[in-house]
């Protein structure tokens, strides 16, 4: 008979089926122009790179060297580093690079908002660019994203973001979901329903930034807290494919967890502050798909996780005790002969590797859109993260709200 | 710019076409799903039945020519060995059977009444053998232990499945000195009424030990060796 697990599955199912088939959809109908960014406008832009940096001595070098390397002419290029009153080498490496143009800012440390709004105030460019001092850019991501500019109701543009240098296991699981991402955001973009432009390499209208008050300090995630304010103010958020940033992501499990916790709440401080924007059609797919549909993810996750938890516990427990007591030495599997094995099978079993299969198509495309050429190494990887990533995010979230809902202090670490 | 009017444009823009499409999609991905599971439902039914099919026939064909040698020859102590080895034979097949009985219960969701219907007929055949071997026991001097076990699927009942797995590596140990009969003590069937007022079987797991000895609650190994010796 259906039990509780069906249940949950058949809800579960039906959810990620149709988010699946929304996404799909939205590709297919564009796929033709999802890699073709507009050319650039004919009269170049001056755009003014913004590096805020906060201890960041092992990067910095790194990040300021691929901005030089932009291909981009020099006149019309600004790069502004801002020392966020690092305790590091940080501001001593800045210094090194004032010599090729790179004009530093030292401030007290005020959080990456202050340190953006500081160097918004010198910048003279007409487009900005975020930049966290943990990236390194393509050399034509500023040709692939300038162009989208050329529509006036465009505020901002997001970079296609990859880990740099995958090299821990948690690294490499993040590799996937970055992947993952890359088309979502593309597919978001399509809807017109970004609701993140992340730091690294992120692109606004210097006007829009002015008109709108510039970055909110204080903010757990600044990034999200402008790009919804963006949204609220009805200017369209694109994202090239071709403009590709590889970001440091935290190595072991406890960074990337603290890393998470400080999204989550942040997601959940900015979900708060936007909150009639969800299920409100005037703000289109974004107020009645996206932002609900991501609340909707979240919750779905903690019930398959814990659902999932607690059978696996009942099952091992029971396992254990009846083997126990029958006196089985090794406790044996009852697999008697299985003549066709798909007989044993359960409605259930058929909808999770229905969802498996789908995902994977997903992560098919969007190793296309990401130009990943290794399809078996990042099906591998798909196939280990799918088991182990769901946990990491249902903890993360499970900590989030956890700390949101006792209002612990508030921590900005990377 | 015109930054004021373009951007009222721009909001209110749902993809309501996309949504009905992917709705209409979800639906019909749902629904081939729970038709795939509804198809393996059938097959796990079919699969079953045919099995029960096959047993009952070499029952029926068992005692029809036990029947007929009966009518024809009088050497009773060959007739026995036959009878013996051929009653292993299908009890082992019976006991095979009943455990796929009960997985397969678990696994089905839809056409349970369907696997409900087989378990009777499996039960009715598998009393029908230990009827059988009971005959065989007082002609032919047979010395099989009948072991009928009384269990529940309906609670979950930990004593009962570790019951279950203790019979069945008495059974893959010696399969032909044991003969275990298992019999849902829920089931509606009337014979199974019948025989839990004769043994009073009251609990589960219960077991009655050649029509004898009646055990309740769980019984480890070494004692029903023990016992049975």
């Amino acid at each position: 008979m259906l039990n509780y697990w069906d249940c949950i599955t058949f809800a579960t199912s039906v959810i990620s089926f149709f988010a699946f088939f929304t996404y799909l959809l939205v590709y297919l109908e564009n796929r033709k122009k999802v890699f073709k960014d507009p050319p650039m406008p004919k009269k170049l832009p001056k755009v003014s790179i913004l590096v805020p940096a906060y201890n960041e001595e092992k990067t910095i070098e790194k990040t300021l060297k691929s901005l030089l390397k932009l291909n981009y002419p020099k006149h019309l290029l600004e790069i502004i580093a801002i020392n966020d009153g690092s305790t590091d080498n940080t501001l001593r490496i800045m210094k090194k690079f004032e010599k090729y143009g790179v004009k530093v800012i030292d401030k007290p440390n005020g959080g990456k908002a202050s340190a953006l709004n500081a160097g918004l105030k010198v910048a003279k460019g007409d487009i900005i660019v975020c930049m966290d001092a943990d990236s390194i850019v393509s050399k034509n991501a500023l040709k692939y994203t300038l162009g989208y500019f050329n529509d006036p109701k465009v505020g901002a543009v997001a970079s296609s973001l990859k880990v740099h240098k995958p090299k821990t296991f948690w690294q490499k699981m993040q590799f996937v979901e970055y992947i993952y991402n890359i088309f979502l955001r593309k597919v978001l973009a399509l809807m017109d329903s970004v609701f993140v432009v992340p730091g690294p390499f992120g692109l606004y209208r210097r006007e829009v930034l002015e008109k709108l008050g510039g970055w909110e300090e204080g903010n757990l995630t600044e990034d999200m807290e402008l790009t919804m304010r963006i949204q609220k103010a009805g200017y369209k958020i694109e994202t090239s494919l071709n403009s590709i940033v590889y970001t440091k992501t935290p190595e072991t499990f406890k960074k990337l967890i603290r890393q998470r916790v400080r999204w989550y709440r942040g997601f959940l401080i900015n979900a708060r502050k936007y909150r009639e924007m969800f299920f409100n059609p005037k703000f289109g797919n974004l107020g009645v798909y996206t932002l609900p549909l991501y609340i909707i993810f979240i919750t779905i996750l903690f019930i398959s996780i814990a659902s999932t938890i607690y059978s696996f516990f009942t099952i091992a427990r029971d396992f254990l005790l009846i083997n126990l007591k029958a006196g089985v030495e090794l406790p044996e599997l009852n697999l008697n002969n299985i003549d066709p094995p798909y007989l044993f099978m359960s409605v259930s079993t058929i909808f999770w590797l229905a969802n498996i299969v789908i995902y994977a198509y997903i992560f098919y495309i969007s190793m296309q859109m990401s130009k990943e050429r290794n399809f078996l190494k990042g099906f591998l990887t798909y196939f280990v993260q799918i088991i182990f990533y769901p946990f990491v995010l249902a903890y993360s979230w499970f900590l989030s709200i956890w700390k949101e809902v006792r209002g612990a202090k508030i921590k900005w670490e990377r | 710019m015109e930054r004021g009017k373009g951007s009222e444009d721009k909001m209110g823009k749902i993809s309501t076409r996309i949504y009905l499409k992917a709705a209409l999609l979800t639906f019909l991905v749902f629904i081939a799903g729970v038709a795939i599971g509804w198809y393996l439902d059938e097959s796990r039914v079919s699969f079953v039945k045919s099995r029960i099919d096959e047993l009952e026939i070499s029952f029926s064909n068992l005692a029809l020519e036990e029947e007929f040698y009966r009518s024809v020859a009088t050497d009773t102590k060959t007739l026995c060995n036959i009878y013996i080895s051929k009653t292993n034979e299908l009890a082992l097949q019976a006991g095979k059977l009943g455990s796929y009985l009960e997985s397969f219960r678990e696994i089905s969701k839809f056409g349970l009444h369907n696997i409900e219907s087989l378990k009777n007929r499996y039960f009715i055949l598998n009393l029908q053998l230990w009827m059988y071997i009971r005959k065989l026991r007082e002609e032919c001097n047979y010395t099989a232990t009948t072991i009928l076990f009384f269990y529940t699927s309906i609670n979950k009942c930990e004593d009962c499945i570790a019951q279950g797995i203790v019979l069945n590596q008495l059974k893959k140990k010696d399969p032909e000195k044991y003969m275990i009969f298992a019999i849902d003590a829920d089931s509606k069937l009337g014979i199974v009424g019948t025989l839990k007022t004769y043994f009073n079987v009251t609990k589960v797991p219960t077991l009655i030990i050649n029509e004898k000895q009646k055990l309740e609650g769980f019984v480890s190994r070494q004692e029903l060796e023990e016992l049975t010796k």
